[in-house]
């Protein structure tokens, strides 16, 4: 039997878990949404203070949840990266301090392995896959040939998706983060304003965000110096059919190519409806099986970096007491941690 | 003293900030001045390649600051673009006034927390690709530094 | 039992070991942005070396701040992760104070950078001048006007030089009562942000959802008789396409509203309200100028803000006349309780 606490605190979640042999024994999530809500968008040292005043009470929460106490934990495992560098600080501390007073293996997880492999909860991996990670920080496709073996194919060349989303959401008064609010005004409007995708390489599997948010942003300036209202519905229906549009295009390409029998959506943006619906009409009619990940796994959490450090476990991928954070670790690069 | 170069393309942006990555010396400041688009991020990646970073530099807005630790000194990107009207006391100065070279898009967001000396690039968009990059130095440190990058041409 | 002792506030890294108020042991270093990779690491050495098992750690003393937030976070984090996982108890400590000479009054100084520093002033037991922020200049006046104090601390960057003081034979008494922190709540002393009323610093914005227990709070304390309920604001910010609310901010935390409606070329403020404790202090007159500005940028000119006032709520009166607000007429027993309300009205010319 191998019980396994996870911490997590990449960005505005504190977030603690407990597993044993795959089972979920806790999921503690203590989410900063509100706080950051006021600054359209997360603001870093505010996050790194959060996480150092929630972090044992999310460690106590678990460990009543789990009814199991710190002696019974196999091995500590703690996101090193990407994400904040002052919020990473804070889970790494805990976590090698557990590590260290219990003798116990210090396990380094990937965030965005974490964000994959947290569609274990709902489906077994079949390989080739294809992993579409789009999140706050992160816009990447992901190509898997067996466990943990990743090969990163495309990526964001500037902004990625999320922030596009909070950045637009914020132009149109809308509240943060944005992904949601401009999903649901997206449906009640038409794709009415031309928004148009970037000048890119035809056979590209990259993003470039940065100019779709410029273009929002010009347009609707425009239309305020000229007194004009600005339709939001119709605004965010144009947006999102852009900012998917280049999501789903690439990932059906990319599936096509690399012959996967499976994609995986991951990452905080993959709650999107839009995402989400545009992709199962995608898959449909084709041999690829789509898995969409529960919308408790698209939010960061503690469950999902204990779900990748059981396999590490089994692997002995453990780290010395001197590991430090990477606030831009590649996921093809997991297991190199100095 | 002021110093003034025409790039034609994204690539020549790039490269300018590359030749200038070797004369910076931890704890230089270096403000980015320019509008939306003006290629502040691109200019960024140069330098970093300059530095020996090989990761990839990504806009920092939603992150406020980057930070890249694996090349010749640290390189700490900071956008400054969401702090406007906010408290501005986010522990920015222990990087500004840290161990690496601290580059600034919207420093007038945080005016407070730049110090005296440092190099001021203005970059100013031309039409398509094309960038006007002016550098003013304030201080005896980045008129040197100015000079150098003027002979390194 | 053992004492573990703890201090990343700057670039030093230290960590100690105690018995009875004596240090047994230490490593000190400058760390320089290193301690979240080294410190834990430094604990597990300096344990093994003596021979300490966990079950033997007493207490946890550590600093916490002011400092460099990163590193006073990174000390203050392991620390809490201790005690929790003991059950032993924490001591918290200025992270000036612990750099205090024996028994001679000292100015204990770090910097706080951007010209600033942090500044205590300490003599035994008793604190001559709490923790806070001073400019340089001001710094420097305040060591010439004292030159019986003792100077502490890394002190290069002022073209002075302190005592060098060790933090970790200070930190090796720290387990007295005064110090005592509650475990779980525990956080650090940031200091920049809490540095007084004069430099506090107002933001206007409009509500948002998460606004409304704040909102609601204050305006209970503002008009405990008539309160407006929760259903009510939230059609004033979700329905009403005329309504409007802007809140003041302070620290992130919501110190005051003005709730107000534009219908055409007009407008009335329903309620203005400010939170008593921040009163007096700038909030209503940035409410009621992010207000005007507001009006001013309307796409349909704005002509009139007009507003209604108790009879008897002179201060009230003396408020909105400074903001250029005149008395049109006297509406008689316009309240339900039967009271006057005076009707004022002031003029918004777009410039």
């Amino acid at each position: 039997m191998t019980r396994i606490l996870a911490i997590e605190s990449s960005c505005d979640e504190t977030a603690v878990a407990i597993t044993e042999d795959g089972k979920l024994l806790a999921n503690v999530v203590a989410t900063q949404i509100s706080v950051h809500e006021k600054y359209g968008g997360v603001m870093p040292e505010i996050a790194s203070r959060l996480h150092a005043e929630n972090i044992t009470v999310c460690l106590t929460e678990a460990l009543r949840q789990a009814k199991c106490k710190l002696e019974d934990i196999d091995a500590f495992a703690v996101t090193r990266g990407p994400g904040l560098i002052g919020c990473l600080h804070v889970g790494l501390q805990a976590a090698k301090t557990l590590a260290m007073l219990y003798k116990k293996p210090l396990i380094p997880v990937h965030h965005l392995a974490g964000h994959i492999y947290a569609n274990q909860y709902v489906g077994e991996f079949k390989y080739p896959m294809l992993c579409v990670v789009v999140s706050g920080g992160n816009t990447e496709l992901v190509i898997m040939k067996g466990e943990l073996d990743f090969e990163i194919i495309g990526e964001t060349l500037d902004d990625a998706v999320g922030e596009c989303y909070d950045k637009v959401a914020r132009v149109l008064g809308l509240p943060y983060p944005g992904g949601l609010p401009i999903d649901q005004h997206a449906k009640l409007g038409q794709p009415v304003y031309p928004i148009h995708r970037p000048k890119m390489p035809h056979d590209t599997y990259n993003f470039s965000y940065s100019g779709i948010k410029t273009q929002v942003i010009n347009m609707v300036n425009t239309m305020k110096m000229k007194g004009e209202v600005v339709n939001i519905d119709d605004m965010a229906c144009s947006f999102q059919r852009v900012a998917v549009g280049m999501i789903t295009d690439r990932a059906m390409r990319a599936a096509k190519n690399y012959g996967v029998k499976q994609i995986v959506l991951a990452g905080g943006v993959s709650a999107n409806s839009y995402l989400r619906d545009q992709m199962q009409k995608k898959v449909k009619g084709t041999s690829i099986e789509l898995i969409i990940p529960p919308l408790w796994c698209t939010t960061d959490n503690a469950a999902m970096i204990a779900k990748v450090a059981e396999k590490l476990y089994v692997r002995k991928v453990f780290a010395p007491l001197t590991l430090g954070v990477d606030p831009n670790w590649r996921l093809d690069e997991w297991d190199k941690f100095e | 003293m002021e110093y003034e170069v025409i790039t034609e393309r994204k690539e020549e942006t790039k490269e300018l900030g590359k030749r200038l990555a070797p004369l910076f010396e931890r704890g230089d400041v270096v403000l980015l001045k320019g509008d939306l688009g003006a290629g502040k991020t691109t200019f960024t990646g140069g330098v970093a390649e300059g530095l020996s970073i090989d990761e990839k530099v990504i806009s920092p807005t939603f992150n406020i600051m980057k930070c890249y630790f694996k090349g010749r000194i640290p390189l700490y990107h900071i956008d400054a673009y969401r702090l406007e009207n906010q408290n501005i006391e986010i522990g920015l100065d222990e990087y500004i006034e840290g161990d690496g070279v601290c580059l600034i898009e919207w420093p007038m967001y945080i005016e407070k927390l730049i110090p005296d000396d440092y190099l001021e690039i203005t970059i100013n968009n031309l039409g398509g690709d094309k960038r006007r990059l002016a550098f003013e130095a304030h201080g005896d440190r980045f008129d040197a530094l100015i000079a150098k990058l003027k002979e390194a041409k | 039992m053992f004492g573990l002792l703890l201090d990343s506030s700057n670039s030093a890294l230290a960590v100690g070991i105690s018995q009875d108020g004596k240090l047994l042991d230490e490593i000190q270093y400058s760390a320089n942005q290193r301690q979240s990779e080294l410190m834990v690491d430094e604990i597990a050495k300096i344990l093994e070396k003596n021979n300490i098992s966990k079950e033997d750690i007493g207490f946890v003393a550590v600093t916490k701040g002011p400092g460099s937030y990163t590193g006073v976070r990174i000390a203050l984090t392991i620390a809490k992760t201790v005690v929790f996982a003991l059950n032993v108890p924490l001591y918290l400590v200025s992270s000036l104070e612990v750099m205090k000479d024996e028994d001679r009054p000292t100015i204990c100084i770090s910097n706080a950078r951007s010209k600033r520093s942090y500044v205590g002033v300490y003599q035994g037991e008793t604190t001559i001048r709490e923790d806070g922020i001073m400019d340089n200049p001001a710094l420097l006046e305040y060591i010439a006007e004292h030159p019986d104090y003792v100077l502490s601390g890394d002190l290069g960057y002022l073209g002075l030089e302190g005592k060098s003081i060790d933090v970790l034979t200070n930190l090796s008494k720290a387990n007295v009562e005064r110090n005592l922190a509650e475990p779980l709540g525990a956080k650090p002393v940031y200091l920049k942000d809490s540095s007084g009323s004069s430099t506090m610093k107002i933001i206007v914005r409009e509500m948002i959802s998460a606004d409304m227990s704040q909102v609601m709070d204050i305006e209970k304390e503002c008009f405990p008789n008539d309160s407006y309920t929760e259903e009510q604001f939230h059609y004033e910010l979700h329905e009403n396409p005329f309504g409007h609310i802007l809140v003041a901010t302070v620290d992130s935390l919501v110190v005051g509203f003005v709730d107000f409606m534009v219908t055409f070329d007009s407008s009335t403020i329903n309620q203005i309200a400010v939170k008593e404790s921040f009163r007096k202090k700038g909030v209503g007159t940035r409410l009621m100028g992010k207000l005007v500005e507001f009006l001013k940028s309307q796409p349909d000119e704005v002509s009139f803000l007009t507003l209604e006032v108790r009879k008897s709520n002179t201060n009230a009166q003396r408020f909105y006349k400074k903001h250029a607000f005149e008395t049109i007429q006297e509406k008689k027993a316009y309240y339900n309780d039967g009271e006057d309300a005076i009707y004022l009205v002031r003029s918004i010319v777009n410039d």
